[in-house]
């Protein structure tokens, strides 16, 4: 058997063949290291943006967007600029104030459009954005996730989420704020609804007042601290997953149901 | 010259191989067929109407899912005749160079197959996509939604085009196409080596080889890299340099072509021995 093989082209061509995947295979591995390298030299993945005397930011990622980021927001007191960092070579963040808002947006490009790629590196679709204390209003629309954490340090201060259209979750998770008001206005199709939790009211936050309005989706209130005034606009379609004391102190509303039964 | 190609001698080998084959042929595909009845039956069924299965991306994976298993069955096949001394005889004997029996396999097995299965599944599931599309009804949306994503029910024409005007999806699923060609191309050269090479239980002796590599490649963390073939959407983050464009296309046109003639050395050593 082992004559037959060493003496015979077949055999040892096969041998080459092996060989030879592999070894262009390591070669390809070698320049795709040494060019990822190069690319995350040159990202540009923090951006400082003066933003005194602005209150109001939104975010806004197109639907096309195949790479939706997800958010966490730090409200940080001490914090005079906005700060926002990603480490994904594929994304584009491009903040600017317009009219006194802070705009944030993630453009569809290219490079963002074609950067799901294989390796995590580019599949990193965290953004984390630290704010001043003196914002007061976000809005956001077409982003996958949002974490909303941080302190606020003055006792009157308050805070305007608004969600414009469907995102798979928001959490509140390590919040300081005296009056937090929530708005989701849910965009999901109606077969959808049922499946995700909208919004998670996390551990160690310290909320005086909750207002929250929404018309469809869950709310999960995972922990046992509670604001001490909770106001919940909701529609027929939410639903509630909580310690019982979150129903004792919440007052609720009725909110007109948008959609249909 | 003669001695290697004889454009007669070739024509008769090509009779003599469809004249003993093409019952197998037929009942392979009728297999074939059945199968894919069962599967469309269960995508259609009454209570749960699968419509996703009819979906672009769903074609896609299912055209190359059956092709890749049904190629290499079927090159498994190619030659069956070897497996057993007294057919193997004959089968070696047959008035043909090596070179026409080598040619008779790659035409087979790598070109007239791909082109049969590709017929056939346009026959059979370009009807089944056009009645998902006339069964499909959208889920009701709320009454804010400004836009529900509908499923995309082009039919996929694979090897000639894409029933869509989206230009952005027609590269990267050609990109596919050929990667897979290539793909397919060298499993079966490698499937069609094993049966020639082994002697006594070649389809066993070969998928236990073959496994034995696969793991042993797998353990020296070496992974393929498609190159210049890869059609993920991050093809052009960072742009290929002319040394990784030569390289992907040295590493996908020469293993198939290293393959192809390692079948062509094992053919003639077995007629030899």
């Amino acid at each position: 058997m082992i004559g037959r093989v060493l003496f015979r082209l077949g055999p040892w061509l096969f041998i080459a063949s092996i060989a030879w995947y592999l070894g262009i295979n390591t070669l390809i591995e070698r320049l795709n290291k040494a060019s990822i390298a190069q690319a995350e030299r040159a990202h540009k993945g923090k951006q400082d943006i003066e933003i005194r005397g602005v209150t109001t930011v939104q975010f806004r990622a197109e639907d096309d967007l195949k790479m939706q980021p997800q958010l966490k927001i730090i409200f940080d007191s001490s914090a005079l600029r906005a700060t926002i960092s990603h480490i994904s070579l594929g994304m584009i963040v491009d903040a600017k104030i317009v009219n006194g808002v802070l705009d944030v947006t993630f453009p569809i490009s290219e490079k963002s459009d074609k950067a799901l790629g294989k390796m995590s590196r580019y599949e990193n679709r965290r953004v984390e954005i630290r704010l001043p204390s003196f914002v007061n209003k976000v809005g956001i629309s077409g982003i996958g996730d949002v974490e909303l954490t941080g302190q606020f340090q003055s006792p009157s201060a308050e805070l305007a989420f608004e969600i414009f259209d469907s995102i798979p979750e928001v959490k509140v998770e390590s919040l300081v704020i005296n009056h937090l008001k929530l708005s989701i206005n849910s965009l999901k199709p109606w077969e959808e609804a049922d499946y995700t939790e909208d919004l998670i009211l996390g551990e160690s936050n310290v909320i005086n007042n909750l207002g929250v309005i929404m018309s469809i989706g869950k709310i999960l209130i995972s922990s046992n601290e509670l604001p001490q005034h909770i106001q919940l606009e909701l529609g027929d379609k939410v639903m509630i997953n909580g310690p019982s004391t979150f129903f004792r102190t919440a007052q609720f509303k009725v909110r007109p149901n948008l959609a249909p039964p | 010259m003669k001695a290697y190609f004889s454009g007669a001698r070739f024509k008769r080998l090509l009779i003599a191989q469809w004249t003993e084959n093409w019952r197998s042929y037929a009942w392979f595909f009728g297999i074939m067929t059945m199968a894919n009845l069962i599967f469309l039956g269960s995508a259609f069924s009454r209570q749960t109407f699968h419509y996703q299965m009819f979906e672009f991306a769903e074609q896609v994976i299912w055209y190359s899912t059956g092709l890749f298993i049904s190629g290499i069955i079927f090159a498994a096949l190619h030659f069956k005749h070897l497996a057993t001394p007294g057919s193997a005889l004959i089968a070696l004997m047959r008035p043909a160079s090596h070179f026409e029996k080598w040619l008779l396999a790659f035409l087979t097995v790598g070109l007239l197959y791909p082109l049969t299965y590709t017929s056939w599944y346009i026959v059979l599931h370009f009807p089944a996509v056009q009645m998902a599309k006339i069964l499909y009804v959208a889920p009701e949306l709320c009454k804010t939604c400004t836009k529900h994503s509908l499923p995309n029910f082009s039919f996929y024409l694979p090897f000639i085009g894409i029933e869509s005007s989206n230009t952005s999806i027609i590269k990267p699923v050609l990109r596919t196409e050929i990667l897979n060609l290539i793909y397919l191309w060298t499993l079966q050269a490698l499937v069609l080596g094993g049966t020639v090479f082994f002697k006594v239980s070649p389809v066993l002796r070969s998928v236990l080889t073959y496994f034995f590599l696969f793991v042993s490649i797998a353990l020296t963390g070496i992974a393929p890299h498609e190159g210049v073939f890869w059609a993920g959407p991050d093809s052009e983050v960072i742009p290929a340099s002319p040394m990784e464009y030569g390289l992907s296309l040295a590493l996908w046109i020469v293993l198939p072509v290293l393959l192809w003639l390692t079948l062509f050395f094992h053919i003639k050593e077995r007629e030899i021995s």
